[in-house]
């Protein structure tokens, strides 16, 4: 080992233990990398271009586009309500299943997931729509938060998918690609989330509660009235993702159409005045500056990672100790849930992608379907203590009023964060999940 | 102290200016690319330049929108173990804060002052994105507003820092959010 890859591996080491301490994630990636090339190179000067060369070309490229257009699409379809009308349509479907709003709140979840690439957003609407009417049929509280946060997850997964666009851009792989890829993979943990649901009403009903007769005094809509309901978000669906699967659209402009037409949608059903679009345009610049940020000093991280050699170390390493890729894949996978107990998915990708690339590529493995593996695992983290950021958002989202502790919400969470263990090792024991529509 | 807060509250309007500019910004983005791709389709003629646009523009609207992110607590961080030494020994927590926010000042200062010179040559050799004689979109405003938003974050984060700095001394009591006002 060189003195650079001791110096590299040692700022790796100090990197994590600041972000842990609370600094700012992207400060202190900035931070150890001016520091570890400073020290390797022996000049401040070539540290200080290399952080102002990752600031002013680091995001100075077409496809960061994607990031503020559809973190703008998922936020103005939820202020638009239509989370809410896909929920009622969904209920009415399925309620006279036994869980049925539970399956529900899945499928409306999956269908949601399909128009917005967040799964903050997703959490954030289903805890205002679904959560209520649970608890009036007489679902747990534990149970119906628990269905919010699993479900939320699927935001990410099926897309268009924020954190799959980040993925696609340490990797250099086709964003389009790794939307399709997700299609699958989504669509089968919503199923499996049902069957869990099923089987848990039907084994677990202390959890699941329900059954409580609610008035019928609510009337059933019509077939056309739900067609109506449904029709803006078909509309939305075919228009980003047939534009762009049909080649239409790059994905930075099925992100702008997308925007565009939630944007026409919510002034047209008049659930957004000019206050409430300028809010949720304020809080698209706050998503998109912190994103980019992280871009911006995860692209200086892995320049450090270079200079000082420990990517070509760790290639090595990996490659000849006889590992194999069972073992990389194993050790990366448990390394990302334990980093997900108390960061945020984009911190890990950023973090754990540039270290594990060069091995992965010297393995020849399928980055696409990588992609969903590396997803899979990081989304876990969403609903894992302490730091669930999905279920915090549902604990903010429920307001002080209500009684619902964040320990219930993580408790109800961990079936669903199983069920998405078991489809994580699906995904890794059967590729063509990721890899069937490409 | 009340210029101390005053200097913040004041600050706070430069801020939310360059916020309100790169939001409306990602706005425009949204309909110049719709243009493009109506223009595109309906009458065969795409917009020339609107691929630099983007290019130029989500900087631009990073570095304009960053200054307020950082003020209203917006920057990703893992603050589960920072909130329980806060509880305990609140002024250790202070300090860190304090060292988290200088180190933010000087980083921000470093890219500035290394950004400079790449401006004054932007301006001087007139360097621009795209390709001759098509679409040219010059690079030294972008440059400008770059500098303009690391400028804008040192002060933010020596704001917090001298906030910081006051509640650690006992000067001040600690604000009860995070924001930085």
């Amino acid at each position: 080992m060189t003195d650079a890859t001791i110096i590299g591996l040692a700022s790796i080491g100090v990197m994590l233990a600041l972000i842990y301490a609370g600094m700012y994630v992207g400060v202190a990636l900035m931070l150890l990398s001016f520091v570890g090339v400073w020290i390797i190179r022996g000049d401040v000067g070539i540290a200080a271009n290399l952080l102002a060369l990752a600031a002013n070309d680091a995001i100075s490229d077409y496809v960061f586009g994607v990031v503020p257009l559809f973190v703008l699409m998922g936020l103005l379809v939820s202020a638009a309500d239509i989370g809410k009308d896909t929920f009622e349509v969904a209920h009415q479907i399925f309620r006279r299943v036994r869980g049925g709003l539970g399956i529900a709140t899945v499928a409306a979840n999956a269908v949601f997931a399909a128009i917005t690439g967040i799964s903050i957003a997703s959490a954030a609407v289903f805890t205002k729509v679904a959560v209520p009417e649970m608890l009036r049929y007489g679902h747990t509280p534990r149970f119906a938060v628990g269905v919010v946060a699993g479900s939320s997850v699927l935001g990410m997964l099926i897309p268009p998918s924020l954190l799959l666009i980040l993925y696609g851009v340490l990797t250099e792989k086709s964003i389009g690609d790794l939307f399709i890829a997700g299609i699958i993979p989504g669509i089968v943990l919503a199923v499996a989330y049902c069957a869990g649901i099923l089987a848990m009403g039907r084994f677990w009903p202390a959890f699941v509660g329900g059954g409580a007769v609610a008035d019928e005094a609510r009337a059933l809509m019509s077939a056309g009235e739900m067609a109506a309901k449904m029709l803006p978000v078909v509309l939305l669906v075919a228009l980003v993702l047939g534009g762009l699967y049909g080649g239409v659209f790059t994905p930075t402009e099925a992100g702008a159409v997308g925007a565009a037409g939630a944007l026409a949608l919510a002034l047209v059903k008049r659930r957004l005045d000019w206050r409430g679009l300028w809010k949720v345009l304020v809080e698209t610049a706050h998503i998109t500056a912190a994103i980019c940020f992280l871009i911006i000093s995860a692209s200086l991280y892995s320049r450090m990672l270079a200079v000082s050699g420990v990517t070509e170390l760790l290639r090595t390493l990996i490659v000849d100790s006889g590992l194999g890729f069972g073992g990389l894949l194993a050790i990366y996978v448990a390394v990302i849930l334990l980093l997900g107990t108390i960061l945020d998915s984009s911190s890990i990708m950023l973090i754990t992608i540039p270290l594990v690339l060069p091995a992965l590529v010297a393995f020849g493995t399928d980055l696409v379907w990588f992609g969903i593996v590396t997803l899979l695992a990081v989304e876990i983290g969403l609903l894992t203590p302490p730091f669930g950021i999905a279920v915090f958002v549902i604990r903010a989202t429920l307001g002080n009023d209500s009684p619902i502790t964040l320990n219930d919400i993580f408790a109800g969470a961990a079936p669903f964060a199983a069920i998405m263990f078991l489809m994580l090792l699906a995904v890794i024991a059967f590729p063509r999940l990721a890899t069937a529509l490409l | 102290m009340a210029d101390a807060r005053s200097a913040r509250a004041g600050f706070g309007a430069v801020t939310a200016l360059l916020a309100a500019i790169g939001t409306g910004w990602i706005l425009f983005l949204m309909a110049l690319i719709c243009a493009d791709v109506l223009s595109r389709w309906l009458l065969n003629a795409p917009i020339l330049g609107v691929a630099e646009m983007v290019q130029f523009s989500i900087v631009g609207i990073v570095f304009l929108q960053l200054p307020q992110t950082l003020r209203v607590g917006g920057l990703t961080r893992a603050d589960v173990l920072f909130a329980r030494i806060q509880s305990r020994a609140p002024r250790v927590a202070c300090v860190m804060q304090l060292a988290y926010d200088l180190i933010g000042a000087a980083l921000f200062a470093i890219i500035l002052i290394t950004t400079w010179p790449l401006a004054e040559q932007a301006f001087a050799n007139r360097e621009f994105y795209g390709s001759t004689g098509v679409v040219q979109i010059p690079t030294g405003p972008l440059k400008a507003i770059i500098i303009l938003g690391c400028a804008a974050l040192v002060v933010q984060f020596s704001l917090l820092a001298w906030r910081d700095l006051r509640i650690a001394l006992g000067c001040a009591r600690p604000a009860v959010s995070a924001v930085g006002d």
